[in-house]
């Protein structure tokens, strides 16, 4: 039941790791193949990370942790391959290096049911072919290693760069473990049905691990193999097209079964009749049927190897390849062109910050895959309890509340304390803790114990991947102790108690901490600051035009002269829908920041987008903290529009008021009008007449906020602000209302700025 | 459901939200340039023989109207978001700035993605490609795309076809997960 579900979020991760490709646009700069290949491998397994975290966060993918990948990937982290240039030929060396895995991660590992390889047959048979290297090249680090795990994946990783070796002239199919074996022998799909009509579940991974680990030794070997040890390759070449019979061992797991692997046919036609005579054993009746083709392949590959095999196989790096580089090994993928600037580049240990919300990461994720450190283990740990958490909470939904009616509870100590903080459990939690005792009793507890707290249930974890159920439906009740040790009784309804000790992080440590909790924690309101004098107006954008006018003695910022001098260039302003059509939002606030740094010339580089431009000055009105037409004066307008004079005389009330306004007000209004009447002069080319105009600057121009929150009244709000906005610009466009404010700031113009 | 579908359709200014709606109503294009601010038809179709009210809402697709239009997010059951095939910048717009308003607004909204102008793809180059609009649709989770074009009367019918499907059928209704994870910070 759980396996089935397990599968059920495989799938679905790698439905959003794929998506995910499509977010970054990598399945441009990587070939196809390349996404499986370099996944597996540690310096991407971030990315499996990210692509897991972007799918939760936003889009609501449940955080799933690939279990089987994860395995392989801590487990591969033990293999360096190494890539050495001999005699013209690249040769595959194999490296292990004896590294022991913490056993937590294997141990938790073992949950799913994983296929070991058996021990002895594996670790000889490399141990040998390997010996042959050693003895020819000296300069090669060749460490055996005993830990079949790291044989396993030692053979995984290989498969990783084998999968990305293409043999001269054959055509290559889009088959993910395309090989030469692969194609005659190992008919997948067949292989898949008849494990399926046993109604035996394999992880497809693992089981496809299995094939390669076969056919990537053999090739291997090939490779490495000089061409005087004809015979060892020969034999090597069987060995390599040996297979692994499958025995069910007798645990209480029935999931987990061991392999054989078989050095020549001799022993396989011994061990295979063996097999099939005892009919039920469902290993041999399929491994019979791989008989015959076996030997056909091998006969084909006989063929090849009197050819030269070492001559005719060439490893081609098809589109990746991996370098070392002092201390970092770097995955280089080329991209379609050869270019330096191109090469796609993973480097290990390069640390780089990773947004990890949706919205941040849609536009800011780099074609540069990302790394940043994270100690894995944990993660496995982690992912592999909420894997398991998902589960059930989808068949059985064991996450049930099991919180106690207040009554029910007994003690009186419980009935005190309770009161701190009655329903402190609600997400899961993890602690460590240096004593535990239940019921009074005080239990063993091994340093890296862990104890999850979780909705329902308290559990102690060991390190040693065994956990233990304590608890079951408690009250959580916090106690803080006067040291600073953190003491946390939990009681179920039963009366059994669990107190766990928590180490504090000492007392002067702790001090520090909350005077700079209490320093940091508390934030300063706005006009505080403002008071202060350390939060200001922007300079530009967001200020008023009144102190802009005071600190440059200009009535018109620059900054509006500039831009509307860049959209009256003869190509801008004819431009189909200015003002209309948005600009890149992203530009917009780009040009929004420069410039308030005093840096106008940034609007020189955008001369060729009108539309950014025109967003820009857009948005200069909108943020103003005082809108240029003001509350008072925007109801003046509405009252000469309200009444039933002629437009002329509308126009000429409306100029009168105008010249009421501040003069930094009324000549960028001036300013404005008189460029949208510019504007729509070449309404023939961009479609923009007044009244277009005015709907699309109504907003910006009378900008301060409405308290309708009635749909129909702030439409009606809206209209009305374009129809003062369209007032506006007639009596600019009519001439002798325009007279009476030119006049009025001429004369000003006169005073103040000449 | 009582009954009403109701269609929002949204998108940058001058990417032929108008249009579109005036050729699937009046089955005609209408050659008229002024922006709209927010704008509403009602029309009855037949579902299943039954007759049905549809509502269509028009928007302005100006950023200063962003509350005008939000109002419009509360009621509705499918939004037409669209980009115009020319305009490359309406095209990343969608991607930076309505997808995002609409999970904000509402994350569980039914999205017909709608490339518009479709006709100009010949006459112009570096339009935005199939493809394109095709990655953006699964990048947003649409629940389809459409290419139309108001012009040629092209494909518009489709869209509100795949809008009322998406409103009426239950296979489009997106799954909920009520339970949030707390984030892990990686």
């Amino acid at each position: 039941m759980i396996v089935s579900s397990v599968y059920h979020w495989l799938d679905q991760i790698r439905f959003s790791i794929e998506s995910y490709e499509q977010v970054v646009n990598v399945d441009e700069v990587l070939p196809r193949r390349c996404n499986y290949k370099v996944i597996n491998h540690p310096s991407r397994r971030e990315e499996l990370y990210s692509a897991n975290s972007l799918r939760c966060k936003s889009l609501e993918v449940q955080p799933v942790s690939d279990i089987n990948r994860l395995i392989e990937e801590t487990n591969a982290e033990c293999v360096n391959i190494e890539e050495k240039e001999e005699k013209e030929e690249e040769v595959v060396v194999v490296v292990l290096e004896d590294e022991k895995k913490s056993p937590r991660v294997l141990e938790r590992a073992n949950t799913v049911p994983t296929f070991y390889l058996s021990k002895n047959d594996m670790i000889q048979r490399s141990g040998g072919s390997l010996r042959d290297l050693d003895e020819r090249n000296s300069t090669l680090n060749i460490h055996r290693s005993e830990d079949m795990i790291t044989m396993g994946s030692t053979a995984y990783e290989d498969s990783v760069i084998g999968d990305s070796v293409e043999e001269e002239g054959k055509v290559t199919s889009d088959d993910e473990f395309e090989d030469v074996f692969d194609n005659s022998v190992f008919d997948e799909n067949h292989y898949d049905q008849m494990f399926k009509r046993q109604m035996i579940r394999l992880p497809r991974v693992k089981y496809n691990r299995k094939l390669l680990l076969t056919k990537n030794l053999g090739k291997s070997l090939d490779s490495v193999v000089p061409n005087d040890k004809k015979d060892v390759l020969l034999r090597e070449k069987r060995y390599s097209l040996g297979y692994y019979s499958e025995h069910r061992k007798a645990l209480n797991d029935d999931c987990i079964r061991s392999y054989e692997v078989f050095t020549d046919l001799q022993t396989i036609d011994e061990h295979h009749s063996q097999e099939t005579k005892s009919k039920e054993n469902f290993a041999g009746k399929i491994f019979g049927r791989f008989k015959k083709s076996f030997a056909k392949s091998s006969d084909n590959l006989t063929v090849d190897t009197e050819k030269g095999l070492m001559g005719t196989i060439k490893k081609k790096w098809g589109s990746a390849r991996r370098v070392q580089e002092d201390d970092s090994s770097v995955w280089y993928c080329d991209t379609k062109q050869q270019d330096d600037n191109n090469f796609l580049q993973v480097k290990h240990g390069e640390v780089r910050p990773v947004s990890t919300t949706f919205e941040e990461t849609v536009e800011e994720i780099p074609k540069i895959p990302t790394k940043y450190s994270v100690d894995i283990s944990n993660d496995v740990i982690y992912w592999s309890m909420q894997t398991r958490y998902d589960c059930c909470d989808e068949e059985e939904s064991p996450m049930e509340s099991y919180q106690l009616p207040s009554n029910s509870l007994k003690s009186d100590r419980i009935r005190q304390t309770t009161t701190i903080n009655q329903e402190y459990v609600v997400t899961r939690k993890y602690m460590n803790i240096y004593k535990m005792t239940i019921l009074g009793k005080p239990q063993k507890i091994n340093k890296d114990d862990v104890v999850e707290i979780s909705d329902g249930f308290v559990r102690l974890l060991h390190s040693n991947g065994q956990q233990k159920n304590l608890l079951k439906g408690f009250y959580v009740v916090h106690e803080d102790k006067a040291d600073g040790r953190k003491e946390i009784i939990l009681t179920s309804s039963d009366n059994k108690e669990v107190r766990l000790f928590q180490k504090s992080t000492g007392k002067l440590a702790e001090k520090k901490l909350t005077l700079l909790q209490k320093f940091l924690g508390r934030r300063m309101t706005k006009d505080e600051l403002e008071l202060k004098g350390i939060y200001q107006n922007e300079t530009i954008f967001g200020n008023t035009l009144v102190k802009l006018y005071e600190t440059s003695q200009r009535p018109v910022p620059e900054f509006i002269i500039r831009i509307i001098d860049l959209i009256e260039m003869p190509k801008n302003i004819v431009s189909d829908g200015i003002y209309r059509t948005s600009g890149n939002l992203a530009t917009i606030q780009k040009i929004r920041i420069k410039v308030d740094y005093n840096n106008i010339q940034i609007l020189n580089e955008y001369k060729e987008d009108a539309e950014v431009l025109a967003g820009a000055l857009k948005l200069f009105f909108r943020e103003l903290k005082e809108s240029i037409i003001s509350e008072a004066h925007y109801f003046k307008f509405k009252d000469i529009l309200n009444t039933n004079e002629s437009d002329e005389d509308k126009y000429k009330a409306t100029a009168e008021v105008i010249n009421t306004m501040h003069v930094a007000h009324k000549e960028t209004l001036r300013v404005l009008m008189e460029h949208l009447l510019k504007v729509s002069d070449h309404r023939h080319t961009n479609n923009m007449s007044l009244e277009s105009i005015s709907i699309c600057w109504g907003q910006s121009i009378i900008c301060f906020s409405d308290h309708s929150n009635n749909n129909s009244e702030m439409v009606q709000a809206a209209t009305d602000k374009n129809k003062v906005v369209l007032l506006v610009l007639n009596t600019f466009k009519d001439s002798c209302a325009s007279d009476v404010v030119h006049s009025v700031s001429l004369r000003h113009q006169r005073n103040i700025i000449v | 459901m009582d009954g009403i579908i109701r269609i929002t359709v949204v998108g940058d200014g001058n990417t032929g939200k108008t249009c579109m709606l005036y050729a699937y109503k009046d089955k005609k294009y209408n050659d008229h340039h002024s922006s709209t601010v927010f704008d509403s038809y009602s029309m009855s179709i037949e579902i299943d023989g039954k007759p049905r009210r549809m509502i269509l809402t028009d928007t302005a697709g100006q950023e200063e109207y962003d509350r005008i239009r939000i109002l419009a997010y509360k009621e509705c059951d499918v939004f037409v978001l669209c980009y115009s095939v020319d305009c490359r910048i309406s095209f990343l717009n969608v991607r930076n700035k309505w997808a995002r308003e609409l999970m904000k607004i509402k994350p569980n909204c039914r999205i017909i993605l709608a490339a518009t102008k479709s006709d100009l793809r010949k006459i112009y180059n570096g339009c935005v490609s199939t493809s394109e609009g095709l990655r953006l649709k699964k990048e947003i989770r649409a629940n389809d795309f459409v290419e139309c074009s108001s012009k040629l009367l092209l494909n518009v019918d489709i869209v509100f076809q795949k809008a009322v499907i998406a409103a009426i059928h239950p296979h489009f209704v997106k799954k909920t997960k009520p339970k949030k994870e707390e984030c892990a910070i990686l």
